[in-house]
């Protein structure tokens, strides 16, 4: 609301807009490209209605893939994609989504975002989850980019506890695992997040915390 | 008795201040600062010493029974502010009832911050350039009591007072520092109280403008009392509603909008992400093999990028390789960041070039020209990627450097680029203001343009404008002008040229060295100049400033705009200095002879946000004198630069830009060219490209 608002203002107050047509999209004026922005803002809108459920992948199309696939939640506005290992670079593995976005990963830690718009460039934290249960305390540092193309630094104290054995089902699957949870806080709030850790350290599932804006999301790896 | 009113006023200030008591550990200036209905930081009428946050833009609009303000303030800095007001007073002057449209600009400066026990402290000049309608000085106090309640208390002169001071109706414009802070000085102050109602603030307030012309001489309004209440809701973050009762007796409504080049709902953007990079297998013993070279991959790795670089809105204009390095020249118009071009590009390289190539060189070209060459090193790209901090670590490793004075030879281009032809028909909005017949006119036209490029640098390119509806061309007030008509005709051409060729140009751009250009251009410059422009620039990479000179020999056109001319015509030209001066603060320097011949300077400064955000002001001024260029008595108008479509979050360097100039005289008056060289290649400078490295990893 708020933001549409104040587009809605811009527009008032600057733009009017009218359909155009021309030899090549480059050339389009801006009139006619805010246009198609408001198509897909629109489009966004309408999909936002439709049952997540039916945008699901299926146990079958996982193991159908050799690709290491991941499930993610978005749990401010409840939006569910896929993402499939696409590079690895070091011991950091980049996941894209069919939607062109992509979501960083480093020892089950969630080390950065790209096309969410408010992106958690990077994060400093331990090499892994496992690693983060044996410490102490430990920092966290994450780096978001700013309206004006600067970097803020955010620096939170963390701490990793780790739950008895439970059971975790996903996606038809059963897995073993044990809950290591992780508070930080700093910067003037708190924020928790929990690891479905496997003995050897491989995370199936976790919830972790994107930044003050985008909130928390789900992280569930089915392959 | 207005004194004894205000001495009660007081009391019931220190009184509230008592009451709430001068807690400790108070958050000082808690509640985000509202406007009054100059548009200025304040309460109903008068000013607090508080200021807006730092970049923030408003723009206000109030209407009581006395007038109505249109007003445009911008926080130039956290402590400076400076505001453009446009009002309409009904009735005004004495002897016509003619209605008084009149323009006004302020500034504020915060002298003092708020402290624990001490107040902040702003001085401000309201209505220092024009008629005087509204002008005045003040030094006002604002002390937050409580974090719901803030207290004001200043003094005034002028405006501020009970002291009339002289309209100088006709000329305006000049600065008349004589008299600030002189005469009669009268007191004011006020209240504003956080309601625990989220978004609503409730104002009280002393005023000690008497408004003597208005309510005293003219009878526009009658003021009863000094006494005036206000309301404001905060409706949504940019949004504030106004509600007021005046001298016990008038209603006013405001409201305003604001926007903050530094915040955004969408900071980090929402386009797709760049292509991860492609590490290397480690590096043979004997080195790597370059025997790839024989396979002349240049074409197909030049096709490749083009293809992958899609998604991201870049384009290649060619690729040049060597065994060790790799030169990708590209078009960027979507990225006002140049870090984030180049980074994607070069991280869309890792997955095309052999293993051998270790310099990647980003070399972004405009209208054909290369700019700047951004030198990363491919290992130190494959080790930073996810580093922390990797951002300030790959600016520190990366080189900025100027780019050759042509592509370098065995660069091959991408298919299809020369020649060219491109065309669009857009619709077109003409606009013209403070007219007092009717201060905004504005027309819909359809405009068909096209731009043949033949060769990199060369290019032909023009504009028609068929006018559609609007009330542009009934246009009647005459300019009176003194000085040859070079602007002040500018009403035959909007009725005359329909449809009108805007502009019908050869444009050859070049670089004389790696940091000089220039630029030929002729034909139809401007809808109402013809002739020659020439242009040289001095843009050296890795410095904060940039010289230009520019000669033109230029002929009035006919006002049906075809291709006939006028019998005037000039030779007009400038050198030109450009600043960065950091912060975001530009400056700009034309010095020169204008187009009525009078010969002077042009000002400039701006706050130019790396995100394309632009807000400035100029004036200029001419050895025309200030009786001779008639109402405003020198050029000046304020800039602003919206980037629209990244306030949805979509990647685009394109800007809507607005000028406001409070009256086009023929003094001062410039040649609008299209091309002019530190609109094309400005902004690959190192101090640009560092301030917003941030985005080289996005």
């Amino acid at each position: 609301m708020r933001s549409c608002l104040r587009s809605f203002t811009m527009l008032v107050i600057f733009g009017i807009m009218l359909a155009a047509c021309g030899s090549d999209d480059r050339e389009r004026p801006i009139s006619n490209r805010l246009i198609d922005v408001l198509k897909s803002v629109r489009a966004q809108k309408q999909a936002k209605g439709q049952p997540q459920a039916a945008l699901q992948i299926t146990r079958e199309q996982v193991d159908a893939t050799e690709f290491s696939l991941l499930r993610l939640t978005v749990q401010k506005t409840g939006t569910v994609a896929t993402a499939g290992l696409f590079e690895i670079n070091q011991d950091t593995l980049s996941y894209q989504l069919a939607t062109s976005q992509a979501i960083y990963l480093k020892g089950g830690f969630l080390t950065g975002t790209r096309g969410l718009g408010h992106d958690l460039m990077t994060a400093a934290v331990p090499s892994s989850v496992a690693a983060a249960v044996k410490a102490d305390t430990y920092e966290r540092v994450h780096r978001y980019l700013t309206a004006d193309n600067k970097l803020s630094v955010q620096r939170y104290r963390c701490t990793m506890s780790l739950g008895g054995p439970t059971k975790l089902t996903q996606l038809d699957r059963s897995y073993n695992v044990r809950i290591a949870k992780e508070t930080c806080t700093g910067e003037g709030r708190a924020f928790n997040n929990s690891y479905a850790m496997a003995a050897g350290g491989w995370i199936w599932q976790s919830s972790q915390w994107l930044g003050p804006f985008a909130g928390q999301v789900k992280i569930e790896q089915l392959k | 008795m207005t004194r004894a009113r205000f001495a009660s006023f007081g009391a019931l200030v220190l009184v509230s201040a008592a009451a709430t008591g001068f807690l400790p550990d108070r958050t000082y200036a808690q509640t985000a600062p509202t406007l009054n209905t100059f548009g200025s930081t304040g309460l109903v009428e008068m000013p607090t010493a508080e200021h807006q946050p730092e970049g923030e833009i408003n723009s206000t609009v109030s209407y009581f029974p006395g007038g109505s303000r249109y007003t445009l303030s911008f926080q130039i800095t956290p402590r400076l502010s400076g505001s453009f007001r446009y009002s309409v007073i009904s009735n005004f002057v004495s002897g016509t009832n003619a209605t008084l449209y009149d323009r006004s600009f302020d500034l504020r400066y915060k002298v003092l911050e708020e402290t624990r026990f001490l107040p902040a402290v702003t001085v401000g000049l309201q209505d220092f350039i024009g008629t005087g309608v509204y002008s005045g000085e003040y030094i006002v106090a604002t002390k937050t009591l409580h974090p719901t309640l803030k207290a004001t208390l200043g003094v005034g002169w002028g405006r501020f007072s009970s002291q009339l001071r002289t309209v100088n109706f006709g000329t305006g414009g000049s600065v008349d520092s004589a008299s600030w802070f002189r005469g009669d000085v009268s007191a004011f102050g006020g209240l504003e109280w956080t309601t625990p109602i989220k978004g609503l603030n409730l104002k009280l307030e002393y005023s000690s403008d008497q408004y003597q012309r208005e309510a005293t001489q003219r009878g526009i309004f009658s003021r009863g009392s000094s006494i005036n209440f206000g309301l404001n809701y905060k409706v949504s973050d940019g949004v504030n509603l106004s509600a007021y009762y005046l001298y016990g007796s008038e209603a006013g409504m405001q409201i305003s909008f604001a926007f903050n080049p530094r915040k955004s709902d969408f900071p980090s953007g929402l386009e797709p992400a760049g292509l991860p990079i492609k590490t290397r297998p480690v590096r043979p013993v004997g080195g790597w093999d370059t025997n790839w070279l024989a396979s002349k991959p240049e074409a197909r790795i030049t096709a490749d990028l083009g293809t992958v670089l899609e998604p991201s809105q870049l384009g290649v204009e060619a690729v040049k390789l060597t065994g060790s390095r790799v030169i990708a020249y590209i078009r960027n118009d979507t990225y006002f960041a140049p870090s984030q071009a180049a980074g994607r590009t070069a991280r869309a390289l890792t997955r095309m070039l052999p293993p051998s190539i270790e310099v990647i060189e980003v070399v972004p070209v405009r209208r054909g020209i290369p700019i700047a060459k951004i030198r990363f090193r491919r290992s130190d790209l494959e080790a930073l990627e996810h580093a922390p901090d990797g951002a300030a670590q790959l600016k520190a490793r990366t080189e900025i450097l100027p780019a050759g004075r042509n592509l370098e030879d065995g660069a091959i281009y991408a298919e299809g680029l020369y020649p060219a032809f491109n065309w669009g028909i857009t619709p077109a909005v003409r606009t013209s203001f403070f007219d007092p017949d009717a201060p905004i006119r504005a027309e819909l036209g359809l405009r068909l343009s096209a731009r043949y490029d033949i060769a990199p640098g060369l290019s032909v390119s023009g504009a028609v404008l068929k006018p559609l509806v609007g009330n542009l061309d009934n246009i009647t007030r005459r300019a009176n002008s003194q000085l040859p008509a070079v602007r002040t005709d500018a009403r035959f051409y909007f009725s005359e040229g329909d449809p009108a060729l805007e502009r019908l140009t050869v444009d050859y751009l070049f670089k004389l060295a790696p940091e000089v250009y220039g630029r030929v251009t002729a034909g139809f410059l401007e809808t109402m100049y013809g002739g020659v422009s020439t242009e040289i620039l001095w843009n050296p990479v890795d410095k904060p400033y940039a010289i230009g000179v520019e000669l033109n020999y230029v002929k009035q056109r006919a006002f049906n705009q075809r291709f006939g001319f006028r019998n005037y015509s000039v030779a007009t030209g400038h050198v030109s200095a450009y600043f960065d001066l950091g912060r975001d603060f530009e400056a700009q320097i034309d010095a020169g002879r204008y187009l009525a011949g009078d010969w002077g300077a042009t000002f400039a400064l701006s706050r130019t946000f790396n995100n394309g955000w632009k807000v400035g002001a100029y004036a200029t001024l001419t050895d025309v004198p200030f009786s001779v260029f008639g109402e405003g008595s020198f050029d000046k108008g304020i800039l602003v630069s919206v980037p629209l479509l990244t306030l949805f979050g979509k990647p685009s360097r394109d800007t809507a830009d607005l000028t406001i100039r409070p009256i086009s005289r023929d003094g001062g008056a410039r040649l609008k060219v299209e091309n002019r060289l530190y609109e094309v290649v400005g902004g690959y400078d190192r101090p640009t490209i560092d301030a917003s490295f941030g985005r080289v990893w996005r």
